[in-house]
């Protein structure tokens, strides 16, 4: 039972992320795929936090800490160039 | 008691979480112009990335016992951490996109031009 | 469990195709660097579903933080169009 709701949980996040990759792809401007992005590193966060409870490792949940702090890195280095160009599309 | 009472939360943040997630992202497929669209992301990060790993964070402890305490605080982290910084970096790449002149299609008014910044 | 893992290993994969095309088609080099922060992160996590952290936290660390500042860096110094 318990394993069939894990499960389910893993399908409406993938399905989350599928429906983002669409944005990523055809979106018009920039910051349109900086917000997928957005939406696709956090779902593959809880993602790992639900492989991590099937596989009941303790050492697996490092990688979603490590996950969202080097998105957090890359999003501010993407800002700071967007703001300083102040012309595009 | 307190690991099924403990597995039940876990299950029902997960489960909410996901179906959150599940709206945000067909807002951020169906909405028209990119200042619409964070509204919708709003929703898909903060529901649907910190409400499911507080559930997580229930379910490592009902499911695993004892064992399962370093997956919880690990998650209990992630999610706190998740909740301070993603608006910081919403709030940046908000305002880059203020500056570059994007399209804004249903626009009423713009402050931050009324201001002159 | 194990075949429910493996069908999520493989859209994972598929999406990375569909990235790398993405990339090699486009004339924006901001945009390249966008898709290629993407592409690392469904990389290393299918790293992680294969079971193994240690590559993933590599994974995470060069593909989403450092190669994306590296990138940005040099980004300044050639202009953001190609010809």
């Amino acid at each position: 039972m318990l394993d069939i709701i894990l499960l389910f949980s893993l399908g409406m996040f993938i399905t989350t992320i599928t429906l983002s990759m669409y944005r990523m792809v055809v979106g018009p401007t920039i910051p349109d795929r900086m917000l997928a992005l957005d939406v696709i590193s956090y779902g593959l966060t809880v993602v790992m936090g639900i492989i991590a409870v099937i596989s009941g490792s303790p050492y697996l949940i490092v990688i979603s800490f490590s996950l969202a702090l080097w998105f957090f890195i890359g999003a501010l280095y993407v800002a700071r160039y967007m703001e300083g160009e102040q012309i595009g599309d | 008691m307190v690991t099924e009472i403990s597995l039940a939360i876990g299950v029902f943040l997960l489960v909410l979480g996901g179906v959150l997630s599940i709206i945000g992202a067909i807002g951020l497929l169906r909405f028209p112009s990119y200042f619409v669209r964070i509204h919708a992301v709003t929703v898909s990060v903060i529901g649907g990335s910190v409400v499911p790993l507080i559930g997580v964070a229930f379910l490592s402890y009902g499911v695993h016992g004892q064992e399962g305490v370093v997956t919880s605080l690990g998650a209990l982290g992630t999610a706190a951490f998740i909740f301070l910084t993603a608006p910081v970096s919403s709030h940046a790449i908000a305002r880059a996109a203020a500056r570059m002149r994007i399209p804004r299609q249903p626009l009423e008014r713009d402050h931050l031009e009324e201001d002159g910044r | 469990m194990i075949a429910t893992i493996e069908l999520v290993i493989d859209l994972l994969l598929a999406f990375c195709v569909v990235l790398t095309a993405a990339i090699v088609f486009t004339k924006d080099l901001l945009l390249a660097v966008v898709l290629a922060g993407a592409e690392g992160v469904l990389v290393a996590t299918v790293f992680y579903l294969l079971l193994a952290p240690d590559i993933a936290l590599v994974q995470v660390a060069a593909g989403v933080g450092i190669s994306t500042a590296f990138f940005i860096v040099g980004l300044r110094k050639i202009g953001r169009r190609e010809e």
